[in-house]
């Protein structure tokens, strides 16, 4: 296919959810059909994963180097361009995915709150702004990206602002989500300062010596600018991704926000957090000569340090919680942890490990909130002593929810079995770090036992109040249950070849930083006719 | 082809066919020898000195109605424990008993998960009748996992990190299996293999939880645990998981440690074997002396021992075998 | 030597085949014992040492459910964590985390020349 056309597809999708995001209030002040706003928001979302699928099957198939599409036409590094690898697109594939999921599965979640053109809207925002985090090519960008991500999520959180919880919840995230931002912005002022270029590649390009056409070399002194510039993006998307010690908003936000928000916040959103970071950390700032190669190396034992901290905390908070949502929360940190141990080890090996684990993560956590929604939904309650034995009435969002568990648990074949397999194998084959084996086998066990906990509490402890009118959930909330339990089942069967076939092309495209430059600079000099 | 390779050695062996008669004469061993150490006669009357007796008691469950009462999930329990056997014979192809075995590079976490399963089986059956002592007995048996899986992992690791890095084992159980006997004869590896040998005994004495550690099966206090409500072919089940998972947890142990006929390959065949069967007896043996002589321990007592001493143990030794291994 | 994910598919491989035959062992059992008449009454109610059992009681005392006795055992490291960290106070919070800024931004600017 033309790289024009596919870019442009990559370039639209965005733009499409942010101009519905707009669209969908001045429709709902037209159409009073509440039917009308969802099949919108649905189309929306279905468009924007045919989308992904086009441009991930292209990009893995005909493309070796990253698509670059420049906005107004502007080159590298004077306008601001889109990168797409296929990382990228694996990730776009997800976000798509799951948004999908989650649209089908809030039809009948949110039937009984009201103002739902705004909860679309936003969630079409939300989706707008994750999209433009992975796709852009540009620092500042993906600041402002970031905020478009962050903003929705505040407001999602709080959507059912009844419920002083929630806006506890979703004030104290905003404020500090906010901090992020700033911190991170602040961030970029000390590169643009001493690089003089915001744009991704021409950063890689100035680092190890050379650079894209319009700027010149480094300003400043290069070497301190990076190390702060990586030391406060570090700490900013580690609070996104909720890496230990930045954690103590997620187990009050995820839990307050509607179910298939928490699927996506917990599924997503902090994946993409750690998506950016991995962009930094390893196509721009490492490999080759570059100038900020001890840098680099300190971020990954920070990494894994705070990675191991995340598993410890997670795992441990995890055996205590009695609300279910609070139970599953906890979870996504010890399993950012293990994402964030599979990061620091910078190798190709501790990459596939986390990169895997992380798409395994965003299903089976997905599978997990969605599922726990279901059960709310239904019951009513959400403390596990009120939900005791509910799951006995739901054989199939029980079922779902035990597939999600044991997966995120670790059971063999499923998915999330393998990648912890591939992490065991990457810290055994370092040598030194072999005793942090033991830790995740500790903080594994742990999460089995939380899991198993709420297993319990929903299905096979006997029932304590009146359950006869308890039915199984609806079939539009029982639907992308089953798939994305099916996707489970199936990712950890045909897992070598998953590894070997999608995993490992996009852990390359994120080493390859010489392709990564090459398609941003061809692009230049294309413009600037050799310049 | 590699399908008809694992099916014949599920079947034949070293899987069902063999697993079963390794079950048979080890219950013989096991309780003959406890009962012997107890003053006991132990199994006299089947078979000359009471050999057929353990086929006698599955035979007898085998005819025996299977009574699943109302609440319970009979279809699942009988899912999740046939699950848990077939772990089991998994891990015993990994070793180096096996004709074609399950081998490759880092396939040691493979078995420990392999290892793991059983025991949640166990537990998951406990919860899924509608009795206080499997309750209870479930609970206890969640928590022993919390206490003795992180042990038997360290101090299974220790000599498979050694033998990787000194042999070139390639983390694998097969390939370790097979060098690790010679870490013996290095006085700075000995130490290490000695801590993690004595922590391995201990986490096994709790994984087929014999006493001090039979915490969840204890019948003077909660009737029989999880099983209490099990009768028929699943009680047979359940007391084949916890003899095969004794008969394997020994193999494993021995072929780690002791390098089971390994050290002795160039000596005809029938010596190595009768060297493997006795090394295997003799680990029976010290199970059964620690289960004959010590009464039980509370839930927390048990806890509190693996955390404060057994799990420390392992640790050291497996951080003193990667030091030694990076120093080296 | 095989990958490693292949061979967890080849041990799935091998706790399929063994569930095939135990089901198979489990039908033939069942067969076995048809002459039993169909159970009903007394024998399908928990067994209760002879007691009666309302459903209510059919569960687990507090104190011994698993999470209960690793909380009880972890008491003092849950305290710290729980009521000293994670106190739920925001400040507390931004506190450390504006801590640990603090100590990054030392690491990389001033550590590492």
């Amino acid at each position: 296919m033309d790289l024009n056309v596919v870019a442009q597809v990559a370039a639209i999708q965005p733009f499409l959810a942010i101009a519905s995001a707009f669209v969908l209030p001045l429709l709902s002040l037209v159409v009073k059909k509440r039917t009308a706003w969802e099949s919108f928001a649905l189309t929306i979302a279905a468009i924007n994963f045919a989308f992904s699928v086009f441009l991930t099957y292209n990009l893995y198939t005909s493309f070796t180097r990253p698509l670059v599409y420049a906005f107004g036409a502007w080159p590298p590094p004077v306008g601001i361009v889109y990168e797409i690898d296929r990382a990228g697109a694996l990730m776009g594939l997800l976000i798509t995915g799951l948004v999908l999921t989650a649209t089908i599965f809030s039809l009948r979640y949110m039937e009984h709150d009201t103002g739902v053109q705004y909860y679309y809207a936003l969630l079409l925002g939300f989706e707008a702004g994750m999209l433009g985090c992975v796709y852009t090519g540009d620092a500042f960008n993906l600041f402002v990206m970031l905020e478009v991500m962050s903003v929705p999520a505040y407001a999602l959180v709080a959507f059912r602002y009844h419920i002083p919880e929630a806006v506890e919840a979703a004030v104290k995230y905003a404020i500090i989500g906010t901090a992020a931002t700033t911190v991170y912005f602040i961030a970029i002022i000390f590169a643009y300062g001493a690089f003089g270029t915001l744009n991704m590649a021409d950063l890689a390009l100035k680092l190890r010596g050379s650079t894209l056409p319009v700027t010149g070399p480094p300003l400043g002194n290069a070497f301190l600018s990076s190390a702060v510039f990586l030391a406060l993006t570090f700490w900013a998307f580690g609070l996104k991704a909720a890496i230990a010690p930045n954690h103590f908003w997620l187990p009050d936000a995820h839990p307050a926000a509607p179910s298939p928000i928490s699927a996506l916040l917990s599924g997503v959103m902090v994946k993409v957090a750690l998506f950016a970071l991995m962009r930094y950390l390893l196509t721009v700032f490492r490999g080759g000569n570059s100038l900020a190669a001890p840098i680099v190396q300190a971020l990954d034992y920070a990494l894994i340090a705070l990675g191991v901290l995340s598993a410890i905390i997670g795992s441990t908070l995890m055996l205590l919680q009695r609300d279910i949502k609070r139970l599953i929360a906890y979870g996504t940190i010890l399993n950012i942890g293990y994402i964030a141990m599979g990061m620091g080890l910078g190798n190709q090996s501790g990459l596939i490990a986390a990169l895997f684990h992380l798409v395994n993560h965003a299903i089976g956590k997905a599978l997990l909130f969605m599922a726990a929604g279901a059960i709310i939904h239904v019951a009513g309650a959400r403390d596990l002593d009120e939900l005791a034995g509910v799951g006995r009435r739901m054989p199939l969002t029980s079922a779902a929810f035990l597939i999600g568990a044991l997966a995120l648990a670790g059971a063999p074949p499923l998915n999330g079995f393998m990648s912890k397999l591939w992490l065991f194998m990457a810290y055994l084959e370092t040598g030194w770090l072999a005793p942090l084996v033991v830790v995740i086998v500790v903080t594994s066990v742990l999460g089995l036992m939380g899991y198993m906990k709420a297993f319990y509490h929903v299905y096979a402890r006997q029932p304590i109040k009146d359950l006869s009118s308890i039915r199984e959930a609806p079939r539009s909330m029982v639907a992308p249950l089953l798939v994305l339990a099916g996707l489970c089942v199936l990712l950890g069967l045909v897992a070598p070849l998953f590894v070997e076939g999608v995993i490992w092309p996009a852990v390359s495209s994120l080493f390859d930083y010489q392709g990564y430059i090459s398609a941003a600079q061809d692009f230049a000099q294309a413009f600037f006719g050799g310049g | 082809m590699r399908l008809l390779e694992l099916l014949f050695e599920t079947i034949v062996y070293p899987g069902a066919l063999f697993l079963s008669v390794a079950v048979w004469l080890t219950q013989w061993y096991y309780r003959k020898l406890c009962a012997r150490m107890q003053n006991r006669m132990g199994p006299s009357y089947t078979g000359p000195f009471g050999i057929l007796q353990p086929i006698a008691d599955y035979l007898k469950l085998f005819f025996k109605e299977d009574v699943s009462i109302e609440g319970s999930s009979p279809k699942l329990a009988t899912v999740l424990l046939s699950v848990a056997i077939g772990s089991v014979v998994a891990l015993t192809l990994m070793l180096p008993i096996a004709p074609w075995p399950i081998m490759a590079s880092y396939d040691v976490m493979l078995a420990m998960y392999l290892l793991v399963w059983p025991t949640i089986a166990l537990a998951l059956i406990g919860v899924l009748t509608p009795n206080p002592f499997s309750a209870i007995g479930s609970s206890r048996l969640f928590s022993m996992t919390l206490a003795y899986e992180v042990a038997f992992v360290a101090s299974i690791l220790t000599p498979v990190v050694l033998a990787s890095s000194f042999y070139g084992a390639e983390y694998s159980l097969y390939l370790s299996c097979l060098k690790a006997w010679e870490l013996w004869f290095n006085p700075l590896t000995a130490v290490s293999m000695a801590l993690s040998l004595l922590s391995a005994l201990l986490a096994l004495q709790c994984k087929i939880l014999a006493k001090p550690f039979d915490i969840p099966d204890a019948e003077t206090e909660i009737v029989a645990g999880p099983f209490t409500e099990y009768s028929g072919f699943k009680l047979a089940l359940i007391f084949g998981l916890h003899d095969v998972e004794v008969v394997v947890g020994s193999l494993l142990i021995t072929m780690l440690f002791f390098g089971g006929p390994v050290p002795f390959a160039q000596l005809p065949w029938y010596v190595a074997l009768i060297v493997t069967v006795v090394e295997y007896l003799i680990v029976i043996a010290i199970i059964t002396w620690i289960r004959t002589i010590t009464g039980r321990f509370r839930v927390d007592q048990a806890l509190a021992l693996f955390w404060k001493y057994v799990l420390p143990i392992a640790t050291i030794a497996l951080i003193a075998s990667v030091i030694i291994s990076q120093v080296l | 030597m095989t990958s490693l994910l292949v061979s967890v598919l080849e041990a799935a491989f091998v706790v399929l085949v063994v569930l095939v035959i135990l089901f198979i062992a489990y039908g033939l059992s069942l067969r076995a014992t048809k002459a039993v008449t169909k159970s009903s009454g007394e024998k399908r109610r928990p067994f209760a040492c002879g007691e009666l059992l309302r459903p209510s009681e059919t569960g687990v005392p507090d104190a011994s459910i698993y999470w209960a006795v690793w909380k009880k055992l972890f008491r003092s490291f849950y305290n710290t964590v729980r009521d000293k960290v994670h106190t739920g106070i925001l400040n507390d919070w931004l506190f450390w985390m504006f801590i640990f800024m603090v100590v990054l931004v030392i690491i990389f600017v001033v550590v590492i020349k």
